[in-house]
């Protein structure tokens, strides 16, 4: 991959956390939190 | 549809169009008619995006492929997060940084001309098919509504979206879309509180997702590996990553869109939030599918919800078998609804806090929604044998007949008027992105290369019509689909495999050279294709089978080719 590290530049600092990572992380969290919401609602429902 | 809701849909309608003409009729260069000049922030990003994924027939068909198979299509969306994620790192920095005006562009810088082509080549054909089915799922609602021509429809709505595109390119594109979206939003939340309100008195939302559910259509996640089966966690997580990395890292109609922003950090942002908002939409499209079918179990459906195939139906040589059919399909139907009534009274009466349903009571609702599902299998048949042109499967028409019928007046036109924006934002998108790679990839770079920016402005305008009246032709001859949002993602799975590997493998193994990669993608490309005419694999593998084998074959040739002879040294 022939990209700039991520978090170089300061105009590029993601919002809210301090590193893109950060961000990354947070996205898959969310979607792990989804997909246990998505569980339980399969789960009482069905 | 009353003059109130005739009024609601041509004015928001008229007004996005005039909006989009009005505000970019200046476009002065090419730079700003293909990429809003580079300076969209990350929030019109994101709306961007969005606006053009979520097409009319996200908005059509969604809540019908609920109704009928219930929430598990919210499993194809799980790997677009973590596709997002890997974008955000690769090809967003790469391509702001390269300053290219398509993605195709890199595949040249990386390899060669014809790869270059090939990218542009499988992009062209399935994205032009897919304009077409754009335009042709708020023509097949306003057919059905007002008995107009289908082909006169499909003609208005394309020569609409025709008219801003052409005029403002990316930056008409990128303005509608935020006017789109929140026409969109109004639309369909209120179609969701009406649904709500719609419920018999006594009926809570939560008593009609439990009926729902019982009935199968809560199977929002299932995780039962099986080839055959279409939607469940792990292909819509593996084959729902190659899609979507395929789809936003490929296709040049959402390249373009994070190529407007601003810099990579807007862009960056305007994906991300993407993936946040992405999943949790289309579950609530899906539920109110769900309680569309939940409504239904309280009031008696047509036996099919076109009109058109009913009509057919009931003109053809079996009228008499078919009205039989609805004669026993209403009789059924009475007989489940106070199976139903008489399960929710009892779960109420127990006082029990999870409301639970006695066994007797869900397997009678089960064998008489299977009575039903019979019932209405053999109306298909006997509607395909009346009118083989009508559409038997109903999926599309599902949402459209309940608003028709049940939502009031001013917010039919309202709904349309969603309709037909989330329509218009996707086709403006794709138009754009087409004449782009048509006037960059291949008219710029085969045809003329020397000529001043005023020329290619003109160019690319006329490629915008011409891909126009492509798209509205291709819509004049699809309308005998199934459910038109299954049809166009496998349309767009029989290519993204092989576009995905050909981007692969130009970022990632820079020891694999132009060559080996483009017989790779041609054998690839046939594999696919392949699987597709021979086997029943589910669509969403073909998305990482054309990859793998695209990776693998290029590797394979790559080391079977003699090294390269460097030349002698002066």
């Amino acid at each position: 991959m022939t990209t700039r590290p991520a978090d170089a530049a300061p105009e590029e600092r993601p919002p809210v956390f301090k590193t893109w990572r950060g961000i990354y992380l947070a996205l898959l969290g969310n979607l792990l939190l989804l997909i246990m919401v998505f569980y339980l609602i399969t789960k009482v429902f069905s | 549809m009353s003059w109130i809701d005739w009024l609601v849909m041509v004015g928001f309608s008229a007004f996005v169009v005039l909006y989009g003409v009005w505000k970019t009729r200046h476009a002065g260069s090419t730079e700003r008619y293909l990429l809003a000049g580079r300076s969209t922030p990350w929030f019109a990003v994101m709306l961007s995006v969005m606006a053009t994924q979520a097409s009319a027939i996200t908005f059509l068909s969604t809540p019908g492929q609920a109704y009928v198979d219930g929430m598990r299509f919210v499993q194809f969306y799980l790997g677009l997060p973590v596709a997002m994620i890997i974008l955000c790192q690769t090809a967003v920095p790469l391509f702001h940084r390269l300053k290219v005006f398509t993605a195709y562009e890199f595949l040249e810088q990386r390899f060669d001309l014809k790869n270059r082509l090939l990218g542009a080549f499988l992009f062209l054909v399935q994205r032009g098919l897919a304009a077409g089915f754009t335009i042709l799922a708020p023509a097949l609602i306003l057919t059905v509504l007002l008995g107009w021509e289908l082909r006169l429809t499909v003609a208005v709505i394309g020569a609409l979206v025709v008219l801003y595109t052409a005029v403002g390119g990316s930056e008409a594109v990128g303005k509608t879309h935020l006017l789109q979206m929140a026409i969109v939003a109004l639309g369909m939340g209120l179609a969701f509180v009406l649904v709500l309100c719609a419920l018999p008195e006594g009926v809570s939302g939560l008593d009609a997702v439990r009926v729902a559910g019982k009935l199968g259509k809560m199977n929002v996640l299932t995780f039962d590996f099986d080839w055959r089966d279409r939607y469940n966690f792990w292909s819509g997580l593996v084959g729902g990553t190659f899609l979507a990395l395929s789809y936003f890292g490929t296709d040049q109609s959402q390249v373009s869109r994070y190529l407007a922003g601003r810099s990579v950090r807007e862009s960056r942002i305007g994906l991300l939030a993407n993936g946040i908002v992405k999943i949790p939409m289309q579950f609530a499209i899906l539920l109110l599918g769900v309680l569309v079918f939940a409504y239904y179990q309280f009031a008696l459906p047509p036996l099919n919800f076109n009109p058109g195939a009913e009509a057919a139906a009931h003109a053809g040589e079996d009228a008499g078998a078919y009205r039989r059919l609805e004669g026993d399909f209403a009789r059924v139907h009475a007989e489940k609804q106070s199976v139903i009534r008489a399960a929710l009274a009892a779960a109420g009466a127990s006082g029990s806090v999870g409301r639970g349903f006695d066994d007797d009571a869900v397997a009678s609702m089960r064998r008489l929604h299977r009575e039903e599902l019979r019932l209405r299998s053999e109306a298909k048949g006997l509607v395909r044998a009346a009118a083989p042109d009508a559409a038997a499967d109903d999926t599309n028409y599902i949402f459209l007949n309940f608003a028709i019928h049940v939502l009031p007046t001013g917010l039919v036109g309202l709904v349309l008027a969603a309709i037909l924006a989330a329509s218009m934002s996707s086709t403006a998108a794709e138009l754009n992105a087409l004449a782009s790679t048509t006037v960059i990839d291949i008219y710029k770079r085969l045809v003329r290369a020397d000529r001043d920016d005023r020329h290619y402005l003109r160019v690319s305008r006329l490629a915008t019509v011409f891909w126009g009246l492509f798209a509205i032709g291709f819509a004049l001859f699809a309308n005998r689909q199934g459910s038109l949002i299954e049809a166009v993602n496998i349309l767009g799975s029989l290519f993204y495999g092989t576009i995905l590997g050909l981007f692969l493998i130009a970022f990632f193994l820079k020891g694999v050279s132009g060559t080996p990669v483009f017989v790779a993608a041609l054998a690839a490309e046939a594999l696919v294709l392949g699987c597709f005419v021979f086997t029943e694999i589910p669509y969403l593998w073909y998305n990482v089978i054309g990859c793998a084998a695209m990776v693998l074959l290029a590797c394979l040739l790559q080391k079977a080719l003699p090294p390269r002879r460097r030349p002698p040294a002066a």
